[in-house]
């Protein structure tokens, strides 16, 4: 299931490189904020679910050269290839790095695609030099939950939900996630928690019942 | 905060209905408080610990038999009352969560169930925890999950991020107690989290605490677990 979900993109590369930056703007601004406030100039990043490698370039002209992307999908992979980025094709849970390699790893919306993070955070923590820094910014667990649309919605059990993105120009799958899923102990044992930030962005998510709740969510934690 | 006219009653509201509070509690409250329980994975033994709106003292027979040494603390006189004539080996006080009648330094855990989510501003109860904890010492607490708070607004067009006060109908109807809302934001603010090293967390379902037929399942409460930096 986390290969296909994490190669879905592929059927939608082109599109999706169009609308993806306009589409992002108000979370890429609070995200980026996030990273800016890290002070990781010139650090060596890998950026996890990389896509086309737009986040990249910017990361490149904020941070140096130290820029790394990993992305599942073999189309994605090309268009960034084609940027002249270092990237290479790998699924979270079996990153094609070295360990200890990386001062800061980011991703960006990709997280949620993955069904069971205990392998990717052990993933993470290991490509990561000690002290080093994960930042993520993901689905909040309450816009899937609300996606599902149906009566007798369980937030405890786990689906494949249908998130409807930049005003319908992309239907993506993903699977549901509680918030302990993110928070397990797993992610304690190997991560200190410094910054959690929930936020809406209905201009790239669909918002439903006309309520204003969480659409994102953005963790920033340090390797123990 | 909107719909807010009396502050003091979030706090006070239990006076009212504390003795057939109590034998609720008993009955209808096991899914968090044995959650509860199974989070407190630490050791007891010989530690000064207090626990933070106490009610009528119900959960000090768990904490002693566990080997510490017990403070109970609520801000309803009547429930502090009750604890004492039930638990008369134990000390209780009456006090707010915001201004807890102890020195610096005092304690090595701090426990609290279903009582922070009564403040407004849980950072202030959060400040309160900090100071009179041991530096390494356990802060554990429960309290109603946001998404519940968000759900439970019976009106359109509701606003996670907007703090407003909220009827939470408790043991199957039996009472309703008024919480203001609160994002999971601010309970995960900066503040907290430079103050206390997270250690644990897990969100339930609670069928007994409401009961709403063919509802939706969500998480009712929350659970955290940290350490004093």
């Amino acid at each position: 299931m986390t290969l296909n979900l994490s190669k879905q993109y592929n059927r939608f590369s082109d599109i999706f490189s169009m609308v993806h930056d306009d589409g992002n703007k108000y979370s890429n601004r609070v995200f980026f904020d996030v990273l800016r406030e890290e002070n990781i100039q010139g650090k060596k990043i890998l950026d996890l679910g990389c896509g086309n490698g737009t986040d990249m370039q910017y990361y490149k002209y904020r941070f140096g050269d130290n820029i790394y992307g990993v992305d599942a999908s073999e189309k994605f992979i090309e268009e960034a290839s084609a940027k002249k980025l270092n990237v290479s094709i790998g699924l979270f849970d079996k990153i094609p790095h070295e360990e200890k390699s990386f001062d800061v790893v980011v991703s960006k919306y990709a997280l949620q695609t993955v069904d069971d993070f205990k392998d990717t955070y052990k993933e993470v923590s290991r490509v990561l030099k000690p002290g080093g820094k994960f930042i993520f910014l993901t689905v909040h667990p309450m816009r899937q939950f609300f996606e599902e649309k149906t009566k007798h919605k369980n937030f405890f059990q786990k689906t494949i939900v249908k998130s409807v993105l930049f005003g319908g120009k992309i239907i993506a799958q993903e699977p549901t996630h509680t918030l302990e899923e993110y928070l397990s102990a797993e992610f304690f044992k190997l991560f200190n928690l410094e910054k959690f930030i929930e936020k809406d962005d209905f201009y790239s998510a669909e918002q439903l019942n006309g309520d204003k709740y969480p659409t994102y969510m953005i963790i920033s934690a340090t390797k123990k | 905060m909107k719909n807010n006219k009396n502050k003091v009653d979030l706090f006070k509201q239990y006076n009212n209905f504390s003795d057939s509070f109590s034998e609720s509690v008993d009955n209808d409250n096991n899914v968090s408080r044995i959650t509860f329980y199974k989070s407190l994975n630490f050791d007891f033994k010989n530690k000064k610990l207090l626990d933070l709106a106490c009610g009528d003292g119900q959960d000090i027979p768990e904490y002693t038999r566990r080997g510490a040494d017990c403070v109970g603390v609520d801000s309803a006189e009547n429930f502090i009352e009750v604890a004492k004539e039930n638990y008369p080996e134990t000390e209780f006080q009456v006090g707010d969560m915001t201004s807890i009648p102890f020195k610096d330094e005092t304690f090595d855990i701090v426990l609290s169930k279903y009582a922070i989510g009564t403040a407004e501003n849980p950072n202030l109860v959060f400040d309160e925890v900090f100071r009179v904890l041991k530096k390494g010492g356990v802060f554990a607490y429960l309290t109603t999950h946001p998404m519940r708070l968000f759900m439970e607004q019976k009106e359109k067009n509701k606003n996670y991020f907007e703090q407003k006060n909220v009827d939470l109908v408790v043991f199957g109807g039996k009472f309703t107690i008024v919480e203001p809302t609160h994002t999971f934001n601010s309970f995960m603010s900066e503040n907290f989290t430079s103050k206390f090293q997270i250690n644990y967390f897990t969100e339930e379902y609670d069928p007994q605490s409401a009961d709403f037929p063919g509802r939706d399942v969500y998480p009712d409460f929350f659970v955290v677990v940290v350490t004093k930096r």
